[in-house]
C-alpha cells in the first residue's frame, strides 16, 4: 500500500533519480552540473522542511509511514517512516548537501559531473537509511552509501587518497557483514525484518542470544561512529577526503552509527544493552580523553578536527548508554550540534586550504589580520566545539554528562576532563592559526571570504547559536521518542 | 525409449552437426560463411529452449531409467541454454576474426553444452560418465583453440591431463559404487539404501565421484588448473568455462546430492571444508594477481565455494540458495568475463605505432585498465557496477546471492562458518575494488584500451549490468520460479 502522497520516497529517490538522469549528459561548462545538483538538493531541502513542519511532535510513533511488500511475506519490505530523531537528521542531511556542493564549485574542477552524481546518490542513500524501518532495507542503504563515499575520497582526495579510501571501505564493510549475519539470524528466528514487529519480539530473547546479536550490531555501529578502538580509519579518511567529503563524513555519515544504536541496539536488546553499558562507558571515556590528547599533538588541522570528532562522538555514545532521558536527549542534541559544528570547522579548513594549499598548523599564523570575517565565524564554531554556554555544543555535552551522572558518577567526572581538554586543543588551534604574527608572504595576500562562503558558514553559525539559546526548538521533536525509549529500562 | 525427452539435447547436437556438415560443403567462401553458422547455432539454441520449455510436461525416467527429466532439470537446462545464447552472441567478434575455425568453434560450444544437458539428466552412472566426457572433451579442445599461441596450447594440454586424472577418479569411484552396491542406477541405489545401511566402500566411491566433480567446477583444493587455463585460453572460451560449464557443473553436483539421497551420509563436512577452502583460495589467491583473467579465475574459485557452502546445508533453503547463487554468479561472470571480449586491443596513444590485439596477453594486465573512466566512461561504469556487484554490495544482485546462502547456513546453525564466509567476502572485496581503483583513480596510461565496434556483444554486457542494477525487481519472480521448479 502506498500513501497518496509518499513524501519520504520522494525525498529519498529524487536525488537518486536526478543522479541517474545526469549520467548521459555532457556539458562544456562544469558549472551547469553544479547548478543542477544545487537545484535538486535545494528542492529536497525544501521538501524536508515541509516534512519538518507537518511533523507531529506529540507522538512517539513512526509517521508518514509507507509500506510496500517486495517479497510477499518473505521479509524485506519497503517500509519507510520517521520519528522525531530521524526527521532532524534528515533535515541536517538535506541542509548540508547543498552547502557541500556550493563550496566545491571553485575547488573541484575535474570530473564535475561524477562529483555531483556521487553527492546526490549519497544524499539519497543517507536519507533512505534514516527513513528505513525495515532492518534489511536499512542495511542495503547503509552499505550502498559506501560506493559514492569510496569514490569521493578516492577520486577527489589528497595525496594518499587510495590508501584512505580502501581503509574506509574495508573497515566499514568488515563491520557491516557481521551486522548482516545478525540480521539474517534475526530474520530466521522471527520471520520478520520489520523494526516495529521486532521491537516486540526481540527483547524477549534469552540474554545469551541478545548478547551475541548486540555485539554483532555494536561492532558495525562502533566502526561507523567511530569508537575507540575502531576509530583509526577516520583521521585518514578525513585528511585525504576533499573538503565537501569531510563535511559530509563528519556531519552526517558518522551520525548513522549513533543513530543505529538508538534505533536498533537499545530497543531490540535492552537487557544486553544494560549488560554491556559499562563496556560502552569505558570505550567512550577512552575515546574522549585519548582522542583529545591525540588531537592536542596533531600538526594537521584536519587530523586534529577528526580526532576531536572521535572525542565528541564519545559523548554521544556515553549519553545513549546512560539510559536516562537527559543522557539520550543530550546524545541526540550533540549529534546534531556536532553535525553542524564539525561540518563548519572542516569548511573553515577548506577555506584556508583553497587559498594557501596547506593544512599544516606550522605554516599558518596571523590570518585574523587579513580575514576578519573568517576569524569571527571560525570563533563561533570553535566555541561551539568547546561547548561554550550559548552554543549548541554546550547543550549536548551538558545534557549528556548530566544523564551519565545519574547512571555512573565516575564516568561523568572523567568525561568532564574531556571537556577541558577539548577547550585546550581548540583554543590552542585557534590561537596558532588565526592570531600571532603573519608567518609568510602568502598570508599577506589572503582575501577574505567570498559570498558563497559567508552565506554557507553564516547560516550554520546562526543555527549553532540559535540551538544553543533555544534548545527546545530541537528537543521538542525528540522528547516523545526518547521517553518511550527510556521507558524500556 | 521416449525420444521427445531428449529433444533439447538433440536440438543442440543436430545444430552442431549441421554446422560441421555445411562447413564441409559450403564453407569454401569463408568470408561469409561464419554468419550462417552463427545463425544456425542461435537457431538450434532457440529450438532447444523451446523444447526445454515444453518438456516440463514430460517428467519421469526414460531409456530404461538412464535418463531423468524433472521440472528442476528442465529449469537448469533452460538457464544453461540462455547462457549459451549470450556466449554465442559475445563470440561474434571472435568468429568474425578467426573465420577458418568459426564452424568448429561453434560446433564445440554446442556439443559441450549438449553433453552438459545430458549430464544434468543423467540418472545412471553409465550415462553420467559418458555425458561428462561428451561435455569435457570439447572443453579441452576449446582451451587450445588459439592454436598459434603457446600459452593456449599449454593450457589445453594442462586441462586435458588433469581432466583425465579426474575422469580416472570418477571411473574408480563408479567402480567402487557398482562393486559394492551392484547397481549404477540412481533410483535403484536410492531405493536400496533408503532401508539398508550404506557400506563404507560405497561412500568412498561416492566421495571419489564428488571429487571428480569438484575438479570440474574448480573447487579448492582441486582448483590448480583454473588460473592457468583461464589465462591461456581465449577470452570467449574462458567466458564459456566460467558461465555455462561451471553452472552445469555445480548443478550436477547439486543433483547428485539431491537425487542419490542416502549414499552421501556424513559427506556434509567434506562439502563445508571444500567450501571454506575454496573461499580462502579465492580471496587470498587473487590479491597478488596482476592479470585480470587470473584474478577472475581465483574469484570464480571463491564463488564456487559460496555455492557449495549453500549446498552443504543439504536443506531445502540451502539448495534454493545454491541455485540462486549459481544463476546470479553465472550472469555476473558472463558480464565480467564477457567484458574482456569487448576489448579489441591496446592502442599506443603517443606514437600511433602499433595495435596489439587479443592474442597479446599484456592487454589483460590490470594496469592496462588504468584511467579507463576518463577514456571510456561507459565501459568503466559497466565494469565498476559488475565489480561492486560481485563484491556483494547491496542493492546489486551479488548481494542477494550471498544473502540467501548465508541465510540458509544460519538456518542450519552454521554460525562460525557463516562468519568466516562473510569475512572472506570482505577480503575479496579488496581486489574487486582494486579494479575500480585502477579505472577511476589512476592516471591514463600511454597505452589505451580499444574496444570493439560491434554492438551485439556490448548489448549483452549492458543487459547483464541492467539485470544487476534492477535485480530487486527480478527477485520475486526468480524466487517463485525456483520454488516451483524444486517443488519444496
Amino acid at each position: 500500500m502506498i500513501n497518496n502522497f509518499s513524501i519520504l520516497s520522494l525525498i529519498t529517490f529524487l536525488p537518486i533519480a536526478a543522479a541517474i538522469l545526469l549520467l548521459p549528459f555532457k556539458s562544456k561548462n562544469p558549472k551547469n552540473f553544479f547548478n543542477f545538483g544545487l537545484l535538486i538538493s535545494f528542492i529536497t531541502f525544501v521538501l524536508s522542511i515541509k516534512l519538518l513542519l507537518s511533523f507531529d511532535k506529540s507522538s512517539a510513533d513512526f509517521q508518514f509511514v509507507e509500506m510496500f511488500n517486495i517479497l510477499h511475506g518473505q521479509g524485506f519490505q519497503y517500509h519507510m517512516g520517521i520519528d522525531g530523531i530521524s526527521v532532524l537528521l534528515i533535515v541536517l542531511t538535506t541542509f548540508l548537501i547543498p552547502i557541500c556542493l556550493a563550496i566545491s564549485i571553485n575547488s573541484v574542477t575535474t570530473r564535475v559531473k561524477e562529483y555531483v552524481i556521487c553527492f546526490l546518490l549519497l544524499e539519497g542513500f543517507v536519507i533512505g537509511s534514516f527513513c528505513a524501518i525495515d532492518l534489511l532495507l536499512f542495511y542495503v542503504l547503509f552499505e550502498a552509501m559506501l560506493i559514492p563515499m569510496f569514490l569521493i575520497i578516492g577520486i577527489w582526495g589528497g595525496q594518499q587518497r587510495i590508501y584512505a579510501s580502501y581503509k574506509f571501505f574495508l573497515y566499514t564493510l568488515f563491520g557491516s557483514v557481521l551486522f548482516l549475519v545478525a540480521i539474517i539470524y534475526i530474520y530466521i528466528k522471527t520471520g520478520s525484518t520489520d523494526i516495529i514487529v521486532l521491537k516486540n519480539i526481540l527483547p524477549h530473547f534469552v540474554l545469551e542470544h541478545q548478547k551475541w546479536l548486540w555485539l554483532a550490531f555494536f561492532v558495525s555501529f562502533a566502526i561507523k561512529v567511530p569508537m575507540f578502538p575502531f576509530h583509526t580509519w577516520l583521521p585518514d579518511a578525513h585528511v585525504q577526503a576533499p573538503t565537501a567529503g569531510s563535511v559530509i563524513l563528519a556531519g552526517i555519515l558518522i551520525k548513522l552509527g549513533a543513530y543505529a544504536m538508538l534505533r536498533f541496539s537499545l530497543p531490540f536488546f535492552p537487557q544486553a544493552s544494560e549488560y554491556f553499558a559499562d563496556l560502552v562507558f569505558a570505550l567512550s571515556i577512552i575515546a574522549i580523553i585519548y582522542a583529545s590528547l591525540v588531537a592536542l599533538m596533531q600538526e594537521d588541522m584536519k587530523k586534529m578536527i577528526a580526532y576531536s570528532s572521535v572525542a565528541h562522538m564519545g559523548f554521544v555514545t556515553m549519553g545513549i548508554f546512560s539510559f536516562t532521558r537527559q543522557g539520550i536527549d543530550g546524545a541526540v542534541m550533540q549529534m546534531i550540534s556536532h553535525g553542524l559544528v564539525s561540518a563548519a570547522l572542516f569548511m573553515c579548513v577548506g577555506v584556508i586550504y583553497d587559498r594557501l594549499h596547506t593544512k599544516q598548523i606550522a605554516d599558518l599564523g596571523g590570518i585574523v589580520q587579513k580575514m576578519p570575517n573568517f576569524a569571527f565565524l571560525a570563533m563561533i564554531f570553535t566555541m561551539g566545539s568547546v561547548g561554550l554556554p550559548g552554543t549548541s555544543g554546550f547543550v549536548g555535552e551538558f545534557l549528556a554528562i548530566m544523564g551519565t551522572f545519574q547512571a555512573n558518577k565516575m564516568v561523568a567526572i572523567l568525561s568532564a576532563i574531556g571537556v577541558v581538554l577539548g577547550a585546550c586543543y581548540m583554543l590552542w588551534l585557534y590561537k596558532r592559526v588565526l592570531f600571532g604574527e603573519i608567518v609568510n608572504s602568502k598570508i599577506e595576500k589572503l582575501k577574505d571570504l567570498n559570498t558563497i562562503e559567508i552565506v554557507s558558514l553564516g547560516t550554520i553559525a546562526v543555527f549553532v547559536i540559535l540551538f544553543g539559546l533555544l534548545p527546545n526548538l530541537l528537543l521538542s521533536y525528540f522528547t516523545q521518542p526518547v521517553i518511550s525509549l527510556v521507558a524500556l529500562f | 525409449m521416449f525420444l521427445p525427452s531428449i529433444y533439447p539435447e538433440l536440438a543442440l547436437f543436430c545444430g552442431a552437426l549441421i554446422i560441421l556438415l555445411s562447413d564441409v560443403f559450403f564453407g569454401k567462401n569463408k568470408a561469409e560463411f561464419f554468419r550462417a553458422s552463427y545463425f544456425i547455432a542461435l537457431f538450434s539454441c532457440l529450438a532447444s529452449l523451446y523444447f526445454t520449455a515444453h518438456s516440463t510436461f514430460i517428467v519421469g525416467s526414460f531409456f530404461h531409467g538412464m535418463f531423468f527429466v524433472s521440472s528442476l532439470t528442465c529449469f537448469i537446462k533452460f538457464i544453461a541454454v540462455i547462457l549459451l545464447i549470450l556466449v554465442i552472441i559475445l563470440s561474434l567478434e571472435f568468429i568474425a576474426k578467426e573465420k577458418e575455425i568459426s564452424a568448429e568453434f561453434l560446433a564445440l560450444l554446442l556439443i559441450s553444452t549438449s553433453g552438459g544437458m545430458f549430464l544434468i539428466s543423467a540418472n545412471d552412472f553409465m550415462t553420467f560418465y559418458l555425458s561428462l566426457e561428451l561435455q569435457s572433451l570439447p572443453l579441452y579442445l576449446l582451451a587450445s583453440i588459439n592454436r598459434k599461441s603457446g600459452k593456449s596450447s599449454e593450457s589445453g594440454m594442462k586441462y586435458f591431463i588433469l581432466g583425465s586424472v579426474a575422469s580416472g577418479l570418477l571411473l574408480l569411484g563408479i567402480s567402487l559404487f557398482y562393486g559394492f552396491s551392484g547397481t549404477t542406477n540412481f533410483d535403484v541405489a536410492t531405493y536400496l539404501y533408503s532401508n539398508n545401511p550404506v557400506p563404507p566402500a560405497v561412500i568412498l566411491g561416492f566421495l571419489l565421484i564428488v571429487i571428480a566433480m569438484f575438479f570440474k567446477i574448480s573447487a579448492a583444493p582441486f582448483h590448480m588448473w583454473t588460473p592457468d587455463v583461464y589465462e591461456g585460453s581465449n577470452a570467449i572460451v574462458t567466458t564459456f568455462f566460467a558461465t555455462v560449464a561451471k553452472f552445469i557443473g555445480v548443478m550436477v553436483l547439486l543433483r547428485l546430492f539431491l537425487d542419490l539421497s542416502p549414499s552421501w551420509i556424513g559427506l556434509e563436512k567434506v562439502l563445508i571444508l571444500v567450501a571454506l577452502a575454496s573461499m580462502a583460495v579465492g580471496s587470498f589467491g587473487a590479491i597478488k594477481q596482476n592479470n585480470i583473467k587470473r584474478l577472475l579465475a581465483y574469484s570464480s574459485v571463491g564463488h564456487v565455494g559460496f555455492a557449495i557452502f549453500g549446498l552443504s546445508t543439504l536443506s531445502a533453503s540451502g539448495i534454493k540458495a545454491c541455485v540462486i547463487y549459481m544463476i546470479i554468479y553465472a550472469l555476473l561472470s558472463l558480464g565480467s568475463f564477457g567484458f574482456l571480449n569487448l576489448i579489441f586491443g591496446l592502442k599506443n596513444s603517443s606514437h600511433h605505432a602499433g595495435l596489439s590485439d587479443q592474442s597479446d596477453n599484456k592487454i589483460f594486465d590490470i594496469s592496462s585498465f588504468s584511467g579507463l573512466a576518463k577514456t571510456n566512461p561507459i565501459m568503466a561504469a559497466f565494469l565498476a557496477i559488475l565489480m561492486f556487484s560481485t563484491a556483494g554490495i547491496p542493492p546489486l544482485a551479488g548481494f542477494f546471492s550471498k544473502f540467501y546462502v548465508i541465510g540458509a547456513a544460519i538456518k542450519s546453525e552454521y554460525y562460525i562458518s557463516s562468519i568466516v564466509a562473510v569475512l572472506f567476502s570482505v577480503i575479496s572485496a579488496f581486489y574487486y575494488l582494486r579494479i575500480v581503483k585502477v579505472m577511476y583513480f589512476d592516471e591514463v596510461q600511454e597505452n589505451q584500451l580499444q574496444f570493439i565496434s560491434r554492438y551485439n556483444p556490448k548489448i549483452v554486457i549492458g543487459f547483464v549490468v541492467a539485470f544487476n542494477l534492477l535485480f530487486i525487481a527480478f527477485l520475486k519472480p526468480l524466487l517463485d520460479a525456483i520454488q516451483t521448479m524444486l517443488g519444496f
